[in-house]
């Protein structure tokens, strides 16, 4: 295997990107952790004092914050050339808690919050679309992947990991905006509950655009790693 | 050697552990005004007539309120237009007179404090003396006076050389609750914005939070007569939760501790400090617009500008 600068820069690329992903992820286990044991009053929930009384909401809630943990670690294992190529066991079964968890229980429990969301009917829109295309996505994954089609198999993963990770960039979103023009909180959710997801599948489908038209072209040869690094 | 690099990378990751938690919390430090703690002594109450200019000894019971400060030298004035823009409200409440002997109690910056002393007259003046804290440390004396035909309570606090004087002219405030007072003169400010402060307050030490500046948004509604909609909670800003909050409490004469709302509030006119408990007074439109608030404004000091939604 011939070791050029190209291939160092982009071997520190993907280092960098999942450093950076799993130092999200990890902030996201904390959000996680604040309310385990289950508490009704802590952290998000604390805006949630009317809705939270009905148990089909603290149901949705719990499933989809505990949920949520397993879904984009098990959604990064996805990318990894490395993982596909020597532990396609792990691939597929870590796919498989992937799309069972948004399909089944994170995509469905996100509508039920979107359905009593913050913001009013703007924002509660954004957050059920969301959760409708992320279960839609996936689920157009997994039957690709079924069908053996990897290629329409790998379109459908990044625009549903995109959605994924909607979870970090919303919250990442929210911060830079508070950090700089210090907004009212409704005035910074309005924003962030459409900017969270809309930017992130920009970026999916722009990779998806020059990925497919450089291996048309041939530039770059069909068993390069797919670059993972760019969403979000 | 890949998967080893990727391990170093967790490892690394992991180590931050230590920041992380800041970034999704704040530390919620800030001493609350709301306390429920019952006061030991329940504060007299004067009985007052409406007369404000004094004719008689019995118009001398009742709460003197006004503006409490250390003197200012010349220099000092030079600064200020309005040097009393700068002062917090103090209450002398003359609570009975016996003959001579005075029972009352002083209310300042979130302290109420009992005296007894007796009560000389000369001529047409009623003197009082006592010895009594202020807001500067150290004890100190208060002296003042009051004439026969006049309206004002005169006089000043002394409290050796090191410390400032205080000179004070107060007058009778027939304190009688109006939930429709509105808070205004200009925003709630922190004067220590933008920095980390260490100042002592009641012998703590504590790390001085920065606030925001209110928006005018607080004067838009009153949670004292109306309750509060969701919507308009929801977006508020954890300054505007601070004196939204406090004001309720204001309006029934709580005496703040926290340097900042006592000044904020003592320039509003219609406020008196009375009491450092008024829990008991709350109404329930009052009540309930302080439980709506309570988990909005926890939020907005832990994670307004946390990473979180």
């Amino acid at each position: 295997m011939p070791l050029n600068n190209d291939r160092y820069i982009l071997t520190a690329g993907y280092l960098l990107w999942y450093g950076v992903l799993l130092f999200f992820a990890y902030l996201m286990l904390l959000i996680t952790l604040q309310y385990i044991p289950i508490r009704t009053d802590a952290a998000f929930l604390l805006t949630k004092q009317d809705v939270v009384g009905m148990l089909h909401y603290r149901i949705a809630f719990f499933a989809h914050v505990f949920t949520g943990m397993f879904i984009l670690m098990s959604g990064m294992l996805q990318f990894p050339a490395y993982v596909r190529k020597y532990f396609p066991a792990v691939h597929k079964w870590s796919g498989r808690v992937y799309a069972f968890g948004i399909i089944v229980i994170a995509g469905p429990a996100g509508f039920v919050m979107g359905w009593y969301g913050n913001g009013g009917p703007l924002s509660q829109a954004a957050f059920c679309i969301l959760a409708v295309l992320w279960i839609v996505f996936t689920w157009k994954a997994v039957a690709a992947a079924m069908a053996r089609n990897i290629a329409v198999h790998k379109r459908w993963m990044y625009r549903s990991y995109a959605l994924t990770l909607s979870a970090i960039s919303l919250r990442a979103w929210k911060w830079l905006i508070v950090f700089l023009f210090a907004p009212r909180p409704m005035d910074v959710y309005h924003i962030v509950s459409w900017l969270g997801w809309t930017g992130n599948l920009l970026i999916a489908e722009l990779i998806i655009y020059f990925m497919f038209k450089k291996r048309k072209s041939g530039s770059i040869s069909a068993a390069a790693p797919v670059p993972a690094a760019g969403m979000a | 050697m890949k998967l080893f690099v990727y391990t170093g990378c967790l490892g690394a990751i992991l180590c931050l552990q230590s920041c992380g938690g800041g970034l999704i919390k704040n530390k919620n430090n800030d001493a609350d005004q709301t306390s429920s703690k019952s006061l030991k002594s329940k504060i007299p109450v004067p009985v007052a007539t409406d007369n404000l200019v004094i004719g008689d000894e019995k118009d001398l019971t009742g709460y003197w309120v006004g503006t409490f400060g250390p003197d200012k030298t010349d220099a000092d004035t030079l600064d200020y237009d309005d040097g009393d823009a700068e002062y917090n409200k103090i209450n002398i409440s003359i609570d009975t007179i016996n003959g001579n002997k005075v029972n009352g109690h002083t209310v300042i910056a979130g302290k109420v404090r009992f005296f007894k002393c007796s009560m000389v007259t000369t001529g047409s003046k009623y003197q009082f003396t006592f010895k009594g804290g202020a807001d500067e440390k150290g004890p100190g004396t208060f002296k003042f006076s009051i004439a026969r035909g006049d309206s004002l309570l005169s006089g000043r606090w002394d409290a050796g050389d090191k410390i400032p004087a205080h000179s004070f002219a107060l007058t009778k405030n027939l304190f009688r609750y109006n939930p429709n007072w509105k808070i205004g003169t200009g925003r709630y400010v922190d004067y220590n914005k933008g920095k980390k402060v260490t100042e002592k307050i009641d012998s703590n030490t504590y790390e001085n939070e920065r606030y925001f500046t209110t928006s005018d948004d607080v004067e838009k509604y009153n949670p004292s007569t109306e309750v509060l909609t969701k919507e308009y909670i929801a977006n508020l800003k954890k300054g505007d939760f601070l004196v939204l909050r406090n004001s309720i409490f204001a309006r029934h004469g709580y005496t703040f501790k926290k340097p900042q709302l006592n000044l904020y509030f003592s320039q509003q006119p219609w406020y008196v400090p009375l009491s450092n408990d008024v829990t008991a007074e709350l109404t329930a439109t009052e009540k309930k617009n302080i439980a709506l608030m309570m988990p909005y404004e926890k939020n907005a000091k832990e994670y307004y500008d946390a990473f979180g939604r």
